[in-house]
């Protein structure tokens, strides 16, 4: 039944006069023309595969980097690293991976995600790098220490992340078939919590200083990233 | 020969068939139009957003699933554009009119005391919040159910109801208030 409950009194109030309706042939002459542009490009059809396909390919993306870094850039100290933290650590931050880069593909014709949810996510990954970054006994194994200032020991690491978390980022830009700013967040928190996925295979240094500063930031300037541009953004339309 | 269904035209879509995306666009870019500018108040606009629909749409094709059901994924592909453009601005643009109400309409009404009626109440749908704005649409002038609306707007069936009825019940009171005068 309808929720005006057959109230005549609120359907007369309501009752719009037509619109005035557009030329249908013409709208549609610019949709096709949209199209035939967007076929022309190359990545075109592989934005429009199915979502399960997508995110497939978002994971292989992600997959890849973990192995390069195995393979290039594995931390020396692996093989006595403790399995029971190893598996907290890279579990924790690849379960939220996974919730983050399903979250950025999410499909069109979803709803978009509402903003407590989107704040949900974005806070518990960036929280969840922190958390493991400064809890007692995670990295109390890691016995090398820095010695050096904070920005000499600390800013390897956070490019090292931030260059191996673009990647991820590209695919899931790449892979996303709208523009939606929540999307676009998501992706920030995946490509950082992938950064920092990376570094816990690569960094044998520890202190909470160096994992805050070096690894924890990459997620923040990830995230922090794409804030700022969107503010940039939103400031430069508002003055035209 | 009988009309065939949304879902059997998109289905053909997906299969490759053009004229059936013709069809839907037909169908349905009149619908999506109105709907667009009833929230953005730009003719314009809701040109761009009704093509940017349809385009997604064509984009999103391969996710069309057995099953699926074509009117809520255009409206909500919609929806969600119309959104993002809101977003971006920041904030809505209002339609207010101070209109003589102090005569009753005529059984004919000129074409510019159509206009003002349909300023009246774009006005009125204006000050609700976004989400009730986003049920009235559904529910008033897209007559969807509400177990279907609240697959288009992300929440539960109840919390719809909730916001139709509270919505309802504000135009009636600022609409009833702009006639009386």
């Amino acid at each position: 039944m309808n929720a005006s409950e057959r109230d005549p009194e609120l359907e007369s109030l309501l009752a719009a006069p037509a619109e005035e309706l557009p030329d249908v042939a013409e709208l549609f002459e610019g949709v096709k023309a949209q199209i035939d542009a967007a076929e022309k490009k190359p990545g075109y059809a592989i934005k429009t595969q199915p979502t399960p396909r997508r995110r497939l390919m978002a994971f292989i993306a992600f997959a890849m980097v973990i192995l390069v870094t195995l393979l290039t850039g594995r931390r020396p100290d692996l093989g006595s690293y403790p399995p029971a933290m190893l598996v907290l650590v890279l579990g924790s931050l690849g379960t939220l991976f996974a919730l983050s880069a399903w979250t950025a593909l999410r499909p069109i014709h979803r709803p978009m995600l509402a903003p407590w949810k989107l704040g949900l996510v974005t806070g518990v990954a960036v929280a969840t790098t922190l958390v493991l970054a400064l809890a007692p006994g995670v990295h109390d194994h890691i016995t090398l220490r820095p010695d050096m200032p904070l920005i000499r020991h600390a800013s390897p690491c956070m490019i090292y992340g931030f260059v191996f978390g673009l990647p991820v980022y590209g695919a899931l830009r790449f892979l996303d078939r709208g523009s939606s700013w929540s999307a676009r967040i998501v992706a920030a928190c995946a490509a950082g919590l992938a950064g920092n996925m990376v570094l816990e295979l690569h960094c044998p240094m520890g202190g909470s200083t160096h994992l805050m500063a070096g690894h924890a930031s990459v997620i923040i300037a990830y995230v922090g990233g794409v804030f700022l541009i969107e503010a940039l953004l939103r400031a430069r339309s508002g003055k035209r | 020969m009988p009309e065939r269904s949304d879902e059997e035209l998109m289905r053909a879509y997906v299969d490759g068939d053009d004229a059936a995306f013709r069809a839907l666009f037909e169908r349905y870019g009149p619908i999506i139009f109105g709907m667009v500018k009833r929230r953005l108040h730009d003719d314009e606009l809701a040109r761009e957003l009704t093509q940017q629909t349809f385009f997604r749409l064509h984009g999103a094709r391969n996710d069309f699933r057995q099953g699926s059901k074509l009117r809520p994924w255009l409206l909500t592909i919609a929806m969600n554009l119309v959104r993002e453009h809101w977003r971006k601005k920041k904030r809505r643009k209002h339609v207010d009119l101070d209109i003589d109400t102090r005569e009753a309409p005529s059984a004919e009404r000129s074409p510019l005391e159509l206009r003002q009626r349909r300023q009246m109440l774009m006005s009125a749908l204006d000050t609700l919040p976004p989400g009730q704005r986003d049920v009235i649409e559904l529910h008033w002038f897209q007559e969807r159910p509400y177990r279907e609306i609240a697959e288009i707007v992300g929440s539960s069936e109840g919390a719809v109801r909730v916001r139709a009825h509270r919505a309802y019940a504000k135009l009636k009171e600022i609409l009833s208030g702009k006639l009386v005068g």
